[in-house]
């Protein structure tokens, strides 16, 4: 043990002495030579002796420093070729930064997403639970608080399990009423979380009553936006009428569910809690040792057991753990694989590019390299000097790349297009960097590998023999190296433009489905469902402001996703109810005026009028496709249908099917009821048909809205055009940024492909000039000279057009409208880059044709 | 190991009274490049078997003087009786039968 380490000590010393160690060393080995020389004579001593300079090299080598010396020369030659040939270490490098730079992004983005533990204690045991409904084929559906209570009590898997249901605050902020979002959670919500408040408590047993004193947790942010006061907790703070006593301040950072600020104790015995009222979500902890299968079998043999018990109720009901990573991450996850293939693929364009030119530049340095392995370097040495300087460009690329995505990484946090979960926790960090480290080193040994394979099996003779402009030698058929790379390149970029291709069409088919309204000139706003039967009110003091020329409302307009539906809801006179999916109906509450104000076609009878008020008989309107559903061989005029109530609603007329925003499936069949003969489900989407442009007429419908309600919140004024826009966004970012990546690789590739015919035709001049000289036309140059280029693009583009067959299958879940194999896709993918390659060979080419042949011949 | 018993015996010596006295009482059957010689002691060195200081040769040179140590000493027998092994092994398999 003590050896090793005063070995260890010497070894580490070693460096600090090493000029003291030459001079003793060389002393002694002088003295030894001097001493022989007087007994034997100079020549015969030095004989004897054997080759000093390699002996002292040995002695040095022992100490075992030599491997880190010999690399730091190697770094040092490599830093002073680099130096000397600024255009091309300018060009390699910044190839690599675009590589490592946009990949670097995209991983951060998907580390920070995908991989990263969510950030709570031991986060792998969280689960959402919900219910299922299998005859629909719904898995994630909200629980009531009775099936909540009956899992909570009979499973075994779980350590704790919580219910809780978004809710909201409102608060004065000067004049302006602002939504702090929050929630009601039960009992076990924070310790199921794992998360502990970092001064006073969360919620006791008794206070999840409805009669309890009214209570709450703060987040860290609300708190610090508050005033941060320390002594906080204990004391009362003034939320829209009510005041709470704050009993706790959860750590910086909690807040869940997302954007959670405030938290509020669930009340057990609140009257919204009857067996039919399903609207909680269910978060729990597996107990430790217990997997998510367990679990998971365990949920549904109590939901089977539940299903008996309660045949009413839970009929067709069933239970489904989903783990909480899964549940935030969900829908992102495939849509960011997606992008970090692509981005692999500009990656590895860049590499063989820089391949490429580092193979070209060694086919230029073989004078050089042979030189030098034949004054006694190894070839171990010289692969190594290769070798050196790829990690040193892709070292400074990878740097580069690093820099440009952490300017990247915070553009795209702060704008956010695409409403990433966990997008705050997005960072080039720690991780994030060893991976740019990783992938930088791993592309240096990779595409230094080849010049280094290639100095390293010499054909010295040759090479020593070679002139700078020797013949034959920039051959495709010869440099095989070269000629992969460039139709690796070309293959990696066919299947990235078929990719972007794919989104392109998809993205065009989404947009291009018929609207059913004419959303120009249209402004709109979104209120709470709390509006009720006031709403004419406001819509007859915005159809007062001068250019507008309809206002309207209804319920979530054009039927997005928050406006209901249901399947056995509806009810045609003389028929038995439906159920399933078939049967799911939307449900829609509009105003007289709305069908004018969206633009909407009508296709039989009428619209509702002022007519149609709460005295007046009940009427409704039916869209197009639940006309052509239910009464396909008959008039709907006349019918009757009811929706939860007593009475009959005449049906009056047939409206056109409207597509809903962000919605990108066939129209819902679906029944409006006029606002004064039904009450309002959800938000209340009210539309403004102006002859002016509409967002000048924001300020003043916002002033009526306010004069109208000081105290409602609602939702951003802006123009419907602008809406549609928000609701492809997500599509739009994805397509965009495919398309980006696919013109990156696109221009990558090209330019090796210049680059290879490029030096191929300049190689070749003296042969050129040859064959002109021997009568040789410049069509026939050029076809030649062509023909080599458009082989290596054949190859590359079967390749590629082979890669995507296989790989955009992954994108099928991101496609609308489009199948992952369109042959469009296909053809325009391959055509641009037959295109640009054609380009980036026949500029070459041309130049070959106009080589001069005596020019050329008195070059030798 | 020749060169851990030579210094065994003649005391601290500089590198060429090493070889000198190698190829001396080997009788010239070992003859080696000499200048080998410096690599190993600079194993040696790092090893810790050996040290070595500057002082005067008999012609009133400088001279590095290379010096056994105990850790040396130790190395020395393991080595003789490691090499002793195998001659005798060698010895009993040559043996005419």
């Amino acid at each position: 043990m003590m050896d090793w380490l005063g070995e260890l000590w010497r070894r580490l010393l070693f460096p600090f002495r090493r000029q003291q160690f030459d001079r003793d060393l060389e002393e002694e080995m002088r003295f030894h030579l001097d001493m022989k020389a007087q007994e034997s004579g100079a020549a015969a001593a030095r004989r004897k002796f054997g080759n000093g300079t390699l002996l002292l090299e040995d002695s040095r080598q022992a100490w075992g420093w030599g491997g880190v010396e010999s690399w730091a020369a190697d770094l040092k030659y490599a830093l002073r070729v680099l130096r000397n040939n600024p255009g091309f270490a300018a060009v390699a490098v910044f190839t690599l930064a675009l590589g490592i730079g946009a990949s670097t992004a995209v991983f951060s983005v998907v580390n920070a997403v995908l991989l990263r533990p969510l950030p709570f204690r031991e986060a792998d045991r969280l689960m959402m639970v919900w219910e299922t409904r299998e005859t629909r084929g719904e898995d994630r559906v909200v629980v009531s608080y009775q099936n909540f209570c009956d899992w909570k009590e009979q499973s075994r898997s779980f350590e704790h399990m919580a219910v809780f249901v978004g809710d909201a605050a409102r608060m004065m902020v000067g004049d302006e009423p602002v939504l702090v979002p929050g929630a009601r959670v039960s009992g076990g919500f924070f310790p199921a979380l794992g998360v502990q408040p970092i001064m006073g408590r969360t919620f006791l047993p008794e206070e999840e009553r409805t009669s309890a004193q009214r209570i709450t947790v703060l987040s860290y942010d609300f708190w610090q936006r508050l005033g941060g006061d320390r002594n906080l907790v204990g004391k009362t703070v003034q939320l829209d009428r009510d005041v709470f006593t704050v009993v706790g301040i959860m750590p910086r950072g909690f807040s869940f569910p997302k954007d959670s600020e405030l938290w509020f104790p669930f009340a057990t015995d609140d009257s919204r809690n009857g067996p039919g009222a399903h609207y909680l979500r269910v978060v729990a902890r597996l107990r430790a040792g217990v997997t998510v299968t367990q679990a998971q079998s365990e949920i549904e043999t109590i939901a089977a057991r539940l299903k008996l018990a309660h045949p009413k109720e839970n009929e067709a009901i069933g239970a489904n753990v989903v783990p909480l990573h899964d549940q935030i991450v969900g829908e992102a996850r495939r849509a960011l694989l997606v992008l970090m293939g692509a981005v692999g693929c500009v990656l590895l364009i860049a590499c063989a590019n820089v391949a490429n030119l580092l193979l070209v530049r060694v086919t230029g340095r073989r004078r050089e390299l042979a030189l030098r392995l034949s004054l006694g370097a190894g070839r171990w040495r010289i692969a190594r000097c290769l070798l050196a300087e790829s990690l040193l460009l892709a070292l400074a690329g990878g740097a580069l790349g690093v820099a440009a995505a952490h300017w990247l990484v915070r553009a795209f946090v702060a704008l956010d297009p695409i409403h990433l979960p966990r997008i705050q926790e997005v960072a080039v960090n720690g991780g994030v960097l060893l991976y740019a480290v990783a992938a930088a080193i791993a592309i240096g040994v990779l595409f230094g590998l080849a010049p280094a394979l290639h100095a390293s099996r010499p054909d010295l003779g040759n090479w020593l023999k070679e002139g700078p402009g020797a013949p034959g030698v920039g051959e495709f058929g010869k440099n095989r190296g070269r000629s992969l790379l460039a139709a690796a390149q070309i293959a990696l970029a066919v299947t990235l433009l078929i990719g972007a291709g794919l989104l392109l069409r998809s993205f065009v088919m989404r947009v291009r489905v018929p609207l059913g309204f004419r959303p120009e000139g249209v402004l709109g706003v979104e209120l709470p469902w709390s509006v009720n039967r006031r709403i004419d009110e406001l819509l007859d003091r915005l159809r007062a402001l001068p250019g507008v020329q309809a206002a309207g409302a209804a319920t979530a307009f054009p039927q997005n996703h928050a406006g209901s539906y249901c399947d056995d809801c509806l009810e045609i006179e003389g028929r038995p109810r439906g159920q399933g999916k078939a049967r799911d109906t939307g449900f829609m509450v509009a105003t007289a005026d709305f069908f004018r104000a969206a633009g909407m076609t009508l296709q039989r009878g009428r619209f509702f009028t002022a007519a149609d008020g709460a005295d007046a008989p009940k009427v409704a309107v039916i869209n197009e496709a639940l006309a052509r559903r239910d009464f396909p061989d008959q008039d709907p005029i006349g019918m009757h249908v009811r929706w939860g109530t007593k009475e009959w609603s005449t049906v009056i007329g047939v409206a056109g099917n409207v597509k809903g925003f962000g919605v990108a499936g066939d129209p819902m069949p679906a029944v409006y009821f006029p606002n004064r003969q039904a009450s309002w489900g959800n938000g209340v989407q009210v539309l403004m048909r102006t002859a002016v442009p509409p967002l000048s007429l924001a300020g003043a419908a916002r002033r009526e809205i306010r004069a109208w309600n000081k105290r409602m919140i609602f939702g951003k004024l802006d123009t419907v055009d602008n809406m549609l826009a928000e609701s492809v966004a997500v599509p739009r970012f994805y397509m965009m940024l495919v398309a980006g990546f696919a013109v990156l690789a696109l221009v990558v590739s090209a330019v090796g492909v210049y680059g290879t015919v490029n030096y191929s035709v300049a190689r070749r001049t003296h042969e050129i000039g040859i064959r002109m000289a021997l009568g040789a036309e410049r069509g026939d140059v050029l076809a030649m000279i062509l023909g080599q280029g458009l082989g290596l693009m054949a190859v590359g583009v079967a390749l590629g057009l082979a890669g995507a067959w296989v790989s955009t299958r992954v994108l099928e879940t991101l496609l609308f409208g489009v199948q992952p194999t369109d042959a469009a896709a296909f053809a325009y993918g391959s055509g641009v880059l037959v295109l640009a390659v054609l380009l980036a060979c026949y500029v070459p080419a041309r130049r070959a044709t106009r080589v001069d042949p005596l020019e050329a011949l008195r070059h030798e | 190991m020749l060169i851990l018993k030579t210094l065994a015996r003649l005391g601290p010596m500089h590198g060429y009274g090493i070889a000198q006295h190698i190829q001396q009482t080997s009788e010239a059957v070992l003859q080696v490049e000499e200048g080998s010689l410096y690599p190993a002691l600079q194993r040696m060195l790092i090893k810790g078997w050996v040290t070595a200081e500057w002082g005067q040769s008999d012609n009133h040179r400088r001279a590095r003087y290379y010096r056994l140590t105990p850790a040396g000493k130790k190395q020395l027998g393991v080595e003789l009786s490691e090499f002793e092994k195998v001659m005798r092994a060698i010895a009993q398999v040559i043996q005419p039968a």
